[in-house]
C-alpha cells in the first residue's frame, strides 16, 4: 500500500505533554508510545504501538480515511490511538472554511464530524471508543470571536484497538438455489435505452368503424394532430365517415376503407378476414406510427398488417403481441361488462378423503367410492359484496368415463345456485343478495357415476364494471400514451 | 467537472445491487476517470454507506450519505455528469431531470411498469424466468437476488464510460 499520508502544513506542535493532565492522561502512560506531532510522517511498524498519539495533523489531510487507517494499524490489540483536532467552535469559531487561523486546514471539526470520519475509516467491531469529549481547559470565552483562542480548544478520541470478533455485521445468506433459466429470453444482461428509436413524420390512423364510433374519435384525433403537429396523417375510415373525415380538416389525407358494413344488421357482416388483403394495398407504408382507434379488438388483426415502425392499441401485449404501444383496457369489462376479481387457486380449497392433492390440483379417480352427502371439494371462504359474479371452474373431466359431477355456490350456507356439470364445464353465474362468505363446492350425484376429474381452481368475475372509461376516454388515452412515448421527436432529423 | 453520484441504496434490500458490486464499480471509476465520485443516500442508511466509502481515497469518493439537505442533494444530482443507483427515488430524479442516469434494475418489478424515464437513461437488467417475483426483502429470495447479483460491475462499468462520453439529450420534454 503506497504511503499517501502528506505532511500537515503549518499545523502547531502540540505537546503530548500539555495533555499529561486532563482527560487523557490515564492514557498517556504507556511505554511504546509514538508522538506524531513532530514527526507526522515517520510512521512505526503496524500492530507495534501500545499508544500512537496524533495530535492537530488530521485536520490537515486530505485522505482522512487512509490516515485514520494507518495509524491504526499501528497500533497493537489492547493499545489506543489518540486523535486531537482544532475545535470549529472553540479554535476557528467558524461554521465553515477556511479558518481564520490555518491556511492549509481542510475539514472543521465538532467531536461529531470526528467520529464519523473514525466510523467511516476503520472496520466496525475492531475497536471501542473510550473517550470523546471537547477540552476547553483554560479556554478564555470572555475573547472576541476574531481574537485568538487561549486556552486547550481541540477534540480529542481515544480508540482502543481490540482484536475483532469472528462475526461481521454482514447479514449472512443462505445458499441460493440456482437463479431459473431462461424462459421468453436467453439468460443475460440486458442494457436499454430509455429513448425509443426515431423521430415520427408519418402516421397511419385506423377509425374504421361507425358514425357515432368516429365522432367519439374526434379528440382523440385532434390530440394526434397536436402532439405531432408536423407529421403527414393519414387516417382511414368507413366509407360512410369519409366526407366528415375530410371536413374536420385533421388529416392531411383520409383513405375510406369498409372493413365493416355500413348497417351490419341491414347489410350483414363482412368476413374481416377477407376483406384484409384489401387492406395491405392501404397499408403499405411505411409510417412511422400506425394506431388503431377502435377499442373493440376485431381490427388489431388490420393494424398487425400496417407497415409501421410503431403500432398503438387497445388491448394487451398477450393478446396482440405485435402491439409496440398498448392500452391494456380490460376489454371485458369495458364491452361485456364483467372483470376478473379473484384468481383461486386449488391451493385455496380443500377436498375429502375420496380427493387427493396432486401437483397444484386436487384429484378424484373413480377408483374410490363418493359417498353424495359430503362434498368432495369446497372453499375458499372469501368476503363477497352484494352483486353478480360468474364463477369460471377449471376442471379437466374424464369424458370418456361418462358421468355426472355437481355443484353448488353457497354464500353464508345459503346456496345460491346449483347443478351439474358432465362432460363441459360451463361458467357459473350466481347473485350475491347479501355480503357474506362465498364457498363453491363439488359433489358426487347420488344415483349416478362420478367420472375421473382434475379441479384447478376458479376464476372469479364479477359483472356490472363496465362503464369506467367512454369510448372517446380509451382512444384519448391510447393518443398520450403514444405521444409520451414518442411525441418531440418529429422535429428531429431524420 | 462534474462529479459522478452513486445512490446504492433503494428502500427495499432486494432492489439494491450488492454492495460489493458497487464498490468493484467505484474503484474501476475512480482507477480511469477524473471526476470526483459522492455517494448518496438517507441518514438510515450511513453504516452501510461507510461500508462503501471504506476503501477509497476519501478526496476522490465523498461520503455524502445522510449529510445532505434536500435542496443540497437535488442540486448535486441535477449537476451530475452521471448518476448511478437501483431502482429508486434518486435515480427517478435524476432520469426525470434528464441528468444521464444508469439503472441497475433488479427483477422484483417489471421494469417496462417501473423503470425511470427520461431522455439520457440506461436500464441494466437480468432476464431470469423468476422474474418480476414482487417480492419486498432481499430474504425471501431464494436465487440469492441473482438478478442483480449476476449484473457484473465491469458491464456497469462499461456503461458508465459510455454514458460520461455521450452528449445529453436535453430534458425540455420531461421536464
Amino acid at each position: 500500500m503506497p504511503d499517501r499520508l502528506p505532511p500537515a502544513k503549518d499545523g502547531p506542535i502540540v505537546s503530548i505533554d500539555s495533555y499529561r493532565e486532563g482527560p487523557l492522561a490515564p492514557y498517556l502512560t504507556a511505554k511504546r508510545l509514538r508522538d506524531l506531532s513532530h514527526a507526522p510522517d515517520a510512521l512505526p511498524a503496524e500492530a507495534s504501538q501500545q499508544l500512537l498519539f496524533a495530535p492537530w495533523l488530521l485536520q490537515d489531510i486530505s485522505d482522512y480515511r487512509y490516515a485514520l487507517q494507518r495509524w491504526f494499524a499501528c497500533v497493537v490489540p489492547g493499545g489506543f490511538l489518540i486523535i486531537t483536532v482544532p475545535h470549529a467552535f472553540l479554535h476557528d469559531r467558524r461554521a465553515q472554511l477556511p479558518s481564520p487561523w490555518r491556511s492549509g486546514q481542510r475539514r472543521l471539526y465538532t467531536p461529531a464530524s470526528l467520529l464519523g470520519e473514525v466510523e467511516e475509516a476503520l472496520v466496525p467491531n475492531s475497536y471501542r471508543i473510550r473517550w470523546l469529549g471537547d477540552e476547553d481547559a483554560g479556554y478564555d470565552y470572555a475573547l472576541g470571536r476574531d481574537a485568538r483562542p487561549v486556552g486547550r480548544q481541540d477534540v480529542a478520541l481515544v480508540i482502543e484497538r481490540i482484536a475483532a470478533p469472528a462475526w461481521t455485521l454482514a447479514v449472512e445468506k443462505p445458499a441460493a438455489e440456482p437463479a431459473p433459466g431462461p424462459i421468453f429470453e436467453p439468460v443475460r444482461t440486458r442494457i436499454e435505452s430509455g429513448v425509443q428509436a426515431g423521430p415520427v413524420h408519418s402516421i397511419l390512423l385506423l377509425k374504421l368503424d361507425h358514425l357515432g364510433d368516429f365522432i367519439t374519435s374526434l379528440p382523440a384525433i385532434r390530440a394526434v394532430r397536436a402532439h405531432f403537429p408536423a407529421a403527414h396523417i393519414t387516417l382511414a375510415v368507413g366509407s360512410w365517415n369519409e366526407a366528415l373525415a375530410i371536413e374536420t380538416g385533421l388529416a392531411d389525407k383520409v383513405v375510406p376503407f369498409d372493413a365493416f358494413s355500413r348497417n351490419p344488421v341491414e347489410d350483414g357482416y363482412l368476413d374481416m378476414a377477407a376483406r384484409a388483403e384489401a387492406f395491405s394495398a392501404l397499408a403499405n407504408g411505411p409510417y412511422d406510427l400506425a394506431i388503431d382507434l377502435r377499442t373493440f379488438p376485431d381490427t388489431r388483426g388490420l393494424l398487425a398488417r400496417v407497415d409501421a415502425t410503431h403500432r398503438a392499441g387497445i388491448g394487451s401485449r398477450t393478446t396482440f403481441s405485435f402491439l409496440d404501444i398498448a392500452l391494456p383496457v380490460d376489454i371485458a369489462a369495458e364491452w361485456l361488462g364483467y372483470a376478473e376479481i379473484a384468481n383461486l387457486p386449488a391451493a385455496e380449497f380443500k377436498h375429502g378423503d375420496q380427493c387427493e392433492r396432486a401437483d397444484d390440483d386436487i384429484r378424484f379417480r373413480s377408483d374410490r367410492s363418493p359417498q353424495p352427502q359430503f362434498a368432495l371439494v369446497w372453499g375458499p371462504y372469501r368476503r363477497l359484496e352484494v352483486g353478480n359474479y360468474i364463477l369460471r371452474p377449471a376442471i379437466h373431466i374424464n369424458s370418456a368415463q361418462g358421468g355426472l359431477l355437481a355443484f353448488d355456490v353457497v354464500v353464508d350456507q345459503r346456496v345460491c345456485v346449483s347443478g351439474v356439470f358432465d362432460v363441459w364445464v360451463a361458467d357459473v353465474e350466481f347473485r350475491v343478495e347479501h355480503p357474506g362468505a362465498f364457498e363453491f363446492r363439488l359433489w358426487a350425484v347420488d344415483g349416478q357415476s362420478l367420472p375421473d376429474f382434475d379441479f384447478r381452481g376458479c376464476h372469479l368475475f364479477r359483472r356490472g364494471v363496465s362503464g369506467d372509461l367512454h369510448q372517446s376516454e380509451s382512444q384519448r388515452l391510447l393518443v398520450e400514451l403514444a405521444a409520451m412515448r414518442l411525441a418531440g421527436r418529429e422535429d428531429q432529423p431524420a | 467537472m462534474k462529479p459522478i453520484v452513486v445512490a446504492p441504496f433503494s428502500n427495499s434490500d432486494i432492489r439494491d445491487w450488492p454492495l460489493d458490486h458497487f464498490r468493484d464499480l467505484i474503484g474501476k471509476l475512480i482507477e480511469v476517470r477524473p471526476e470526483t465520485v459522492h455517494v448518496i443516500g438517507a441518514p438510515g442508511q450511513v453504516i452501510r454507506a461507510r461500508e462503501l466509502v471504506r476503501p477509497f481515497d476519501s478526496a476522490r469518493v465523498v461520503n455524502d450519505c445522510g449529510r445532505l439537505e434536500w435542496g443540497t442533494m437535488t442540486g448535486l444530482v441535477r449537476g451530475a455528469g452521471c448518476v448511478i443507483g437501483n431502482n429508486s427515488g434518486i435515480a427517478h430524479l435524476a432520469a426525470f431531470s434528464g441528468v444521464p442516469t444508469i439503472c441497475i434494475f433488479g427483477a422484483a418489478h417489471q421494469r417496462s411498469e417501473w423503470r425511470p424515464i427520461g431522455p439520457n437513461v440506461i436500464i441494466l437488467s437480468r432476464s431470469l424466468a423468476c422474474s418480476p417475483c414482487g417480492f419486498h426483502t432481499a430474504a425471501a429470495c431464494p436465487f440469492g437476488v441473482a438478478c442483480l447479483d449476476q449484473i457484473d460491475p465491469d458491464t456497469v462499468f462499461n456503461v458508465v464510460q459510455q454514458s460520461l462520453t455521450r452528449v445529453p439529450v436535453k430534458a425540455e420534454a420531461f421536464a
